[in-house]
């Protein structure tokens, strides 16, 4: 493997320095390679210094995926724990990165994560956290949540 | 764009792997929301296929014609707190002709099946029901449809494979088999009720009278699972006219073709009722011992893939040590709905309220028998209400038009 350096630089103009392979597993990175490869600077608009060092730092722990099974759980605990990190909010910034950089794995994993974090919200709290703005009228609100109610209270299922 | 910075598509994404049940609450949201969760197809699509992913099953139980969602404490069965349930949080199903929210209809029977429940109503309509996007479809009858109507709800797994869409079909049994098809919109007779030179009766097994036909056990409940519907059934042995043999009867809706399927077990336990495992994926029954009354076992089907051959394996065996209980346990036979939790290692049953006890379920574990504690919505007379039924409904964003 190569172990050329690209310098990543982020829209608030903070800079990384990385190998190749790592900033590969940037899509958006690796086809721009590929258009030429004697780029060694890299500017990333839509993404701030401190998301995009975040991405960086799941790039280069997936950098060599290992098909062991022994290194997939090994990963799928960093995973776990990298996620843990974060709030709703700041889960949202990655998704948003990974989506723009295109790096699959790491939107497959946010997803999830975020996935996992809204399932247990109230509508109310997902209104504030994706900035929805409730355009139902009162009466029509009443109306889905009453349609919906028994999905309004959760306990212990059986697991048949 | 559908809200502030985040695209619809990575919306979609990530709400793709959030359980049905949790998006049938986030449709409260604003009408934005409700309308992607309702109608969005590619939603749908991801969500069906990440399906095993999300576990987000309810059990339901049906009682007094109306669906509640039951919900069970049984934290402290191995420590000696008494288990409890609560039914409440009722659906719903509205009249198909009035705006009028007011108007309820009541359910006589359903079978379910992908999230789907397939409901016959107390005024002898048909319909087909999706809770969690609040979608109905009344279907109507080439005729007009009788109480002593059977219907099952499943797919063709070619015409999937085939065309990687899914047609769901109603089926009814009366005098001609019919499928419905929901693309189409229209039943179509399979099989003309003069052509067969045999009948299916759906009827107690007690009073069986007739010969040379097969008996549905009309006091349990079908199943679908993978496509297609099974139920408990006998035939007639044809050198003891008065001996019935059980089997499992199976229809097909790739082949429109009915087939048996040998039950687990052996000569000396008899089957009660079919049940589907927690994620709808398997088929269980429940047995009782010939001579030992009070054990039970619980079977689960597995399907083979390339001969689609079924074979049983026992999931689990419960049996009660207190004599006391026995006479309680004749009620099983009796209309008997049940599911397993075998993390715990119980059986969960659901009968009729008797003389002894207004409770209707109960649960079995490895030599004792406990009535949970009921909380909630009961049913209302002890004898001339219908025998409850307690199943496992995995919600889902399937619509009723297209499928999947």
């Amino acid at each position: 493997m190569s172990s050329n350096k690209i310098v990543l630089t982020s829209s608030d103009g903070e800079s990384f320095e990385v190998e190749e392979v790592v900033a590969r597993k940037l899509q958006i990175v690796g086809h721009m390679l590929e258009d030429d490869c004697v780029i060694n600077e890299i500017p990333l608009q839509n993404v701030t210094g401190d998301i995009l060092s975040m991405v960086i730092e799941y790039c280069k722990t997936h950098v060599d995926e290992e098909e062991s099974e022994e290194a997939q759980t090994k990963l799928k605990t960093w995973d776990e724990e990298f996620m843990k990190k974060f709030d709703i909010k700041t889960l949202l910034q990655i998704i948003l990165a990974a989506n723009y950089l295109n790096v699959k794995g790491l939107l497959d994993l946010v997803s999830q994560t975020i996935a996992d974090t809204i399932k247990d919200y109230t509508p109310e709290q997902i209104r504030e956290v994706f900035g929805v703005e409730n355009d139902y009228t009162e009466e029509e609100e009443a109306e889905v949540r009453k349609e919906n109610a028994w999905a309004f209270d959760e306990a212990d299922t059986p697991k048949p | 764009m559908m809200i502030r910075n985040l695209p619809e598509d990575l919306l979609v994404e990530i709400l793709s792997k959030v359980p049905a049940l949790s998006l049938a609450r986030l449709r409260s949201t604003s009408k934005k929301w409700n309308a992607l969760i309702k109608y969005e197809r590619l939603l749908a699509k991801k969500h069906s296929a990440n399906a095993l992913m999300h576990s987000s099953s309810l059990t339901l139980v049906l009682i007094d014609y109306r669906h509640y969602v039951a919900r069970f404490n049984l934290h402290g069965i191995h420590s000696n707190v008494a288990p409890s349930v609560k039914v409440t949080g009722q659906f719903i199903l509205k009249g198909p002709l009035s705006n009028n929210s007011s108007e309820e209809v009541g359910i006589r029977n359903v079978i379910h099946y992908d999230g789907l429940l397939l409901c016959s109503t107390n005024d002898n309509r048909l319909v087909v029901w999706n809770p969690c996007l609040g979608e109905t479809r009344w279907i109507q009858p080439r005729n007009s449809y009788k109480e002593s109507d059977l219907y099952a709800l499943g797919y063709d797994n070619q015409t999937q494979q085939r065309k990687m869409e899914r047609f769901l079909h109603g089926i009814i049994f009366q005098t001609d088999i019919e499928v419905y098809d929901f693309t189409s919109n229209s039943w179509r007779v399979v099989v003309v009720g003069k052509s067969r030179n045999w009948v299916i009766i759906y009827g107690e097994t007690y009073d069986i009278s007739v010969n040379g036909h097969i008996v549905i056990w009309g006091h349990t409940h079908g199943m679908s699972v993978n496509g297609d519907t099974y139920w408990l059934a006998s035939v007639q042995i044809l050198e003891h006219e008065d001996h019935y043999q059980p089997f499992l009867l199976s229809f097909d809706f790739s082949t429109e073709r009915f087939g048996s399927v040998s039950l687990p077990g052996d000569v000396y336990t008899i089957p009660l009722a079919l049940s589907v495992t927690r994620q709808g994926r398997q088929l269980c029954m429940l047995l009782h011992g010939f001579f030992k009354s009070n054990v039970y076992d619980i079977w689960i089907a597995s399907k083979s893939e390339s001969t689609g051959a079924m074979s049983w394996s026992k999931l689990l065996t419960v049996w009660d040590d207190d004599i006391h209980n026995h006479f309680r346990f004749r009620q099983f036979g009796n209309g008997v709905s049940f599911l397993t939790d075998y993390e715990k290692e119980v059986l969960l049953s659901c009968n009729k309220p008797n003389q002894y006890s207004k409770n209707i379920i109960n649960i079995m574990e490895k030599g004792k028998y406990t009535e949970l504690e009921h909380h909630g919505a009961k049913p209302t007379h002890v004898h001339d209400s219908p025998t409850p039924f307690l199943f496992s409904y995995v919600p889902s964003l399937v619509q009723i038009q297209q499928g999947i």
